[in-house]
């Protein structure tokens, strides 16, 4: 008994002594777990490379790295049926760009809003709360129908994919706002507009943060998914064209591309969020 | 010596009953509560543990409205919240998006009194000029809480209403931040209403205090301890008297034997 408390102390000790340490290691880029992360990507790209080199698996339902990266190079100079790599890219990027901030600028206003005044909320919760919860695919269906198989459907579509998820978080940080900063507020002799503007619209900022990034994720989706169904560029298109001519080779490359821009898309989410609301999860 | 001044009377609460309404079953928080306070008391509030000492600071602050009684201040019946009942909770409510120096100037800036002499007059006050570019959480809990009552008094407000401001602090940070709230009380002069469950620091710092019932909560005694006017920041000998240890012990009675 007096031993396994002893350990228990030790164990204790230990974990105390590294919390000051681990600190100071924050500054470093090569710490432990970057380390890690960096051998579990050499091993799978061994793994990838071994698997294709001898011949364990066809080319055809897994081309070596060396041929993906050859595509790769392919699709940037001459393209992928007359348009380059970065045209697609673009395309998408433009597309899911202004849907998304369509959708951010107003689901974070109508969010507020809802949240604030229980009539406001009564218009649009419900509509939100019925087509959230239809797959986007579906509604595209009528959204093609009214506004045509080009870019402007697919804009919309993207709007009502991230619209929904930026209204409900906004609408529930305004709920989630603490009773005491409001009473707080009104308390040191702020009205009701001040209070909305300089407590429930800050204290609310880690919501809208959450919401922003939830719903990158979900037009991103959408996105590739609507591009597979009718599209004639972006990345969602060529992957689903090439894979109607096994190309297989630019379908991984494809993915590849399409994980990266989804990495540094979030990435530039969280940075400005740790520049915004850097008191997030700490009062 | 005979204080001959007639003070006013800044707050009146008359027959205060108030019943929470939670889903059919009525809670009966208050009942009869009668007090009048006069500008410049110091007067803590003691009682057992959900008497409605923290409803009947809400119904000064105007946060909850009796169900029945008046509420009066300086004559005139409490009508919702109001800077110049300034309330400090007992967890402090700083904002983290502002600096300290932008949560203390909040209220000036929100009264459109925008003041950075004053607020730095009483950053300095409760010590945290060095701090005043720190964020909230950046602060460990007597700094918040001294920056809380800070926020609170650059209002210059009527009355102070505090709900165990210290109660969450160690002992040692507790007792400065006693000798900082009686310093501020000597200074401002302002009318305090310090709710506390710790007897010592009522008497330590009160002129008047108040013992509650248990629930429904009523006055049971008012009394006039004056320790606070005798100690210094040198000497808080008071405290060992045998008076003091009589009304520390008619006090703990008195709550006592409500349970
Ligand atoms: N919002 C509420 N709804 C219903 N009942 C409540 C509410 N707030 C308080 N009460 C009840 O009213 C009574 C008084 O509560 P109050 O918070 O005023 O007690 P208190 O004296 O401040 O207690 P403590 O010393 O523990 O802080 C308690 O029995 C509590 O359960
Ligand atoms: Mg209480």
């Amino acid at each position: 008994m007096v031993q396994l408390k002893e350990v228990y102390m030790e164990k204790k000790k230990l974990v105390n002594d590294k919390i000051p340490r681990k600190k100071k290691k924050r500054h470093k880029v090569w710490n432990i777990e970057t380390l890690i992360t960096i051998s579990t990507f050499t091993f799978i790209l061994l793994a990838w490379f071994v698997l294709t080199e001898l011949e364990f698996v066809s080319s055809l339902i897994m081309p070596s790295p060396a041929t993906v990266l050859q595509s790769f190079q392919e699709v940037i100079t001459t393209g992928y049926k007359g348009n380059s790599l970065w045209v697609h890219i673009l395309d998408s990027m433009t597309r899911l760009l202004t849907g998304y901030f369509l959708a951010a600028v107003l689901g974070i206003l109508l969010g507020l809003a809802s949240g604030y005044n229980r009539k406001i909320r009564a218009v649009f919760d419900p509509i939100v709360e019925f087509y959230q919860s239809l797959p986007p695919l579906a509604y595209y269906t009528v959204l093609i129908i009214w506004f045509g198989i080009g870019d402007l459907s697919k804009v919309v579509l993207l709007f009502l994919a991230a619209f929904a998820p930026m209204f409900i978080a906004s609408m529930s940080g305004v709920k989630n706002v603490k009773t005491e900063y409001i009473q707080g507020a009104y308390n040191l002799g702020a009205n009701k507009w001040q209070t909305f503007f300089y407590i429930i619209f800050p204290a609310s900022l880690p919501y809208i943060f959450t919401g922003l990034r939830t719903s990158m994720v979900a037009s991103y989706g959408t996105l590739v998914a609507a591009e597979m169904v009718a599209g004639v560029s972006g990345l969602g298109w060529m992957v689903i064209d090439a894979s109607r001519f096994m190309r297989s080779d630019i379908i991984f490359m494809g993915l590849i591309v399409m994980g990266i821009i989804s990495i540094i898309l979030d990435r530039l989410l969280r940075f400005a969020e740790g520049k915004i609301v850097p008191w997030k999860g700490k009062d | 010596m005979v204080n001959l001044e007639v003070k006013a009377k800044v707050l009146e609460l008359k027959d205060i009953q108030l019943t929470y309404g939670t889903k059919g079953r009525d809670v009966l928080a208050l009942q009869n509560v009668n007090l009048d306070i006069e500008e410049g008391e110091f007067v803590s509030i003691l009682g057992p543990s959900g008497c409605g000492k923290s409803t009947l600071l809400k119904i000064i602050a105007g946060f909850i409205e009796p169900t029945d009684g008046s509420a009066q201040i300086d004559g005139s019946e409490i009508n919702g919240i109001d800077w110049n009942r300034g309330v400090v909770f007992q967890q402090p409510a700083l904002y983290p998006w502002l600096t300290v120096e932008q949560n203390v100037h909040f209220g000036l800036k929100m009264r459109k009194k925008e003041d950075k002499e004053t607020v730095r007059y009483f950053l300095d006050k409760i010590g945290l000029s060095q701090f005043m570019k720190s964020k909230p959480y950046e602060l460990s809990g007597g700094m918040k809480q001294r920056a809380a009552i800070a926020r609170v008094l650059v209002n210059n407000p009527r009355v102070l209403l505090m709900d165990e401001p210290f109660s969450a602090l160690d002992a040692l940070t507790r007792e400065q931040m006693q000798n900082l709230l009686r310093d501020i009380w000597r200074e401002t002069k302002k009318t305090i209403i310090f709710i506390t469950h710790d007897v010592d620091e009522a008497l330590l710092l009160a002129t008047k205090v108040i013992v509650m019932s248990r629930r429904p909560g009523r006055i049971v005694k008012e009394l006039l301890p004056t320790f606070t006017n005798h100690i210094t920041a040198e000497d808080n000998s008071v405290r060992f008297t045998k008076e003091f240890q009589e009304y520390r012990e008619e006090i703990l009675h008195l709550i006592n034997s409500q349970s």
